[in-house]
């Protein structure tokens, strides 16, 4: 399977299906390892070892972000922040969790500060798409366009996958 | 766009060789000096090369050899001389990784004119700057009309005349740019069929990265302004991208409304991938029976029929989910959430 799969994910044509056959990969990559510990109770809200629907959601960004590679700016900090995001998380849970929340406030609190003026159009979209604070208008907008080809795709391959494993 | 500069490019030529022709007669390169009128030139060449590197375009302006046909008034010029027949021609400037062409000349000229000009080519009466670049090949590259008004009046309040000098063949040269909105006000005796061309605002991208632009008459041709008219012609061509991705933009224009749309497309998408994330989620939390479940073997199926449509086995795979959004495959924008109306296509398409 696995030369097989590198095949796919090389030659394959199309950022559809690089993608899906990244997310699929990855996919049961989280159900085997859900069920390698806690049978198959899979719970959205509980933290731990279960298929939760933020792990999918981040297994669908990161391969999205892989499918796409290291040539979008999007796409690479997309990559950044879901390692940083990992890391942290896997290092300390605990102690994250309580220090998260202190920089939470600290955080906010600075921004609130900083920023006394109404966020304009191009401030809303820097914050939607990944990678934008460090973008001028121009390269933003080619980003944008890039960007929502690719979710475009990611949504109709994860409602194709959803209504076949529904059946 | 193309075809209008082919125009324009017959049209140069055409007047290149009938300044040729008049080559002979008068000559002669004058200095700049934009406070004493100069004798009006029938017809201008003027090219300019100037490499900016603005997010990779480049805006090359030539200095080209500027004729004056017919007149040989030089007392405000001083000391300088005439070179009657002195065509640089075979004049090579790098500029980076453009060449000029065996055209190019160096010189300066005066811009400022309001004495009567020759009875000879008289362009109309706007002031065109073309910032335009020399392929390298290509003879034709810029064309300064710089329409003289005929004696009438000064303009040199509203005139902007930047002086080139042609041998320093630096990255960023000064452009040449006369600002004409008040010579076009009172006319000129005789316009040429050019001045159909110079009214256009054209930008094209020839195969190298130069920007060839042409400014509008009454519009400023400083180096910021220019700058910004590129930036903004920039934005716009990539709004209208988005336009065509976005569904349901065509009727809004506007750049805000364009934005704002934009925005909320990302955001239902954003939506859209954490609702089918539930999905997927709330599909693998079915209880299962065996070790090797009902969810297990349809994502195993999925995956092999993956594979095997990357080695193009099409037929096995018709039934394929994938294959309702072929019409994304094919480019069309297709907005991700009518399931039923994809179903009916594939079905259709079986």
């Amino acid at each position: 399977m696995a030369p097989k799969y590198t095949i796919a994910t090389r030659h394959a044509k199309g950022i559809r299906t690089r993608f899906a056959s990244r997310f699929l990969r990855s996919l049961l990559r989280l159900k085997s390892s859900s069920n390698r510990f806690g049978g198959s109770q899979s719970n959205d809200e509980g933290i731990g070892k279960r298929i939760s629907t933020d792990r999918i959601k981040i297994a669908a960004y990161a391969s999205m972000a892989r499918a796409v590679g290291p040539r979008r700016a999007w796409s690479r900090a997309l990559l950044f922040k879901l390692r940083n995001r990992a890391r942290i998380h896997g290092v300390s849970r605990k102690r994250c969790l309580v220090s998260e929340k202190k920089n939470k406030k600290r955080v906010i609190r600075n921004k609130v500060v900083a920023i006394s003026r109404e966020p304009s159009r191009a401030d809303t979209l820097r914050k939607l798409v990944p990678g934008g604070d460090s973008m001028d208008t121009c390269v933003l907008l080619e980003e944008t366009a890039h960007y929502i080809k690719c979710l475009a795709t990611q949504v109709t391959v994860m409602q194709s996958i959803a209504d076949r494993l529904l059946l | 766009m193309f075809c209008m500069d082919m125009t324009v490019l017959e049209r140069q030529q055409a007047r290149f060789k009938w300044l040729l022709l008049q080559q002979q007669e008068n000559n002669y390169v004058s200095q700049y000096n934009p406070l004493e009128s100069c004798p009006v030139p029938t017809d201008l060449f003027h090219g300019f090369f100037d490499h900016e590197s603005m997010n990779g375009d480049r805006i090359d302006r030539k200095k080209q050899p500027e004729i004056y046909l017919g007149n040989n008034d030089l007392p405000k010029y001083g000391g300088f001389s005439l070179n009657g027949a002195e065509f640089v021609a075979s004049n090579k400037m790098d500029l980076g990784e453009s060449e000029v062409t065996a055209r190019s000349v160096e010189f300066d000229h005066c811009l400022s004119r309001t004495s009567s000009c020759q009875t000879g080519v008289v362009e109309a009466a706007k002031i065109e700057r073309v910032v335009a670049v020399n392929v390298a090949g290509e003879d034709v590259t810029l064309m300064e009309n710089k329409q003289s008004n005929h004696g009438r009046r000064d303009n040199s309040n509203k005139r902007k005349a930047e002086f080139i000098a042609a041998e320093e063949c630096d990255d960023k040269i000064k452009e040449v740019v006369e600002d004409e909105s008040k010579v076009k006000e009172k006319g000129s005796t005789e316009i040429s069929a050019d001045s159909s061309k110079e009214n256009q605002n054209t930008s094209a991208l020839p195969k190298t990265d130069y920007i060839h632009v042409r400014a509008r008459r009454g519009q400023a041709t400083d180096n910021h302004s220019l700058a910004e008219r590129a930036r903004r012609e920039k934005i716009s061509k990539k709004m209208k991208c988005l336009q065509d991705l976005v569904p349901g933009c065509n009727k809004i224009t506007g750049r805000a409304g364009m934005l704002d749309e934009i925005i909320n497309y990302v955001q239902s998408l954003q939506r859209q991938v954490e609702f089918l994330s539930m999905k997927i989620a709330a599909v693998n939390r079915r209880p299962d029976n065996d070790n090797f479940s009902g969810k297990e073997v349809s994502l195993f199926g999925l995956f092999a029929m993956l594979i095997h449509k990357t080695f193009k086995i099409w037929d096995s795979i018709k039934a394929d989910p994938f294959f309702f959004s072929s019409s994304i495959f094919e480019g069309n924008s297709y907005p991700p959430g009518n399931l039923l109306v994809s179903d009916q296509r594939c079905n259709s398409g079986n």
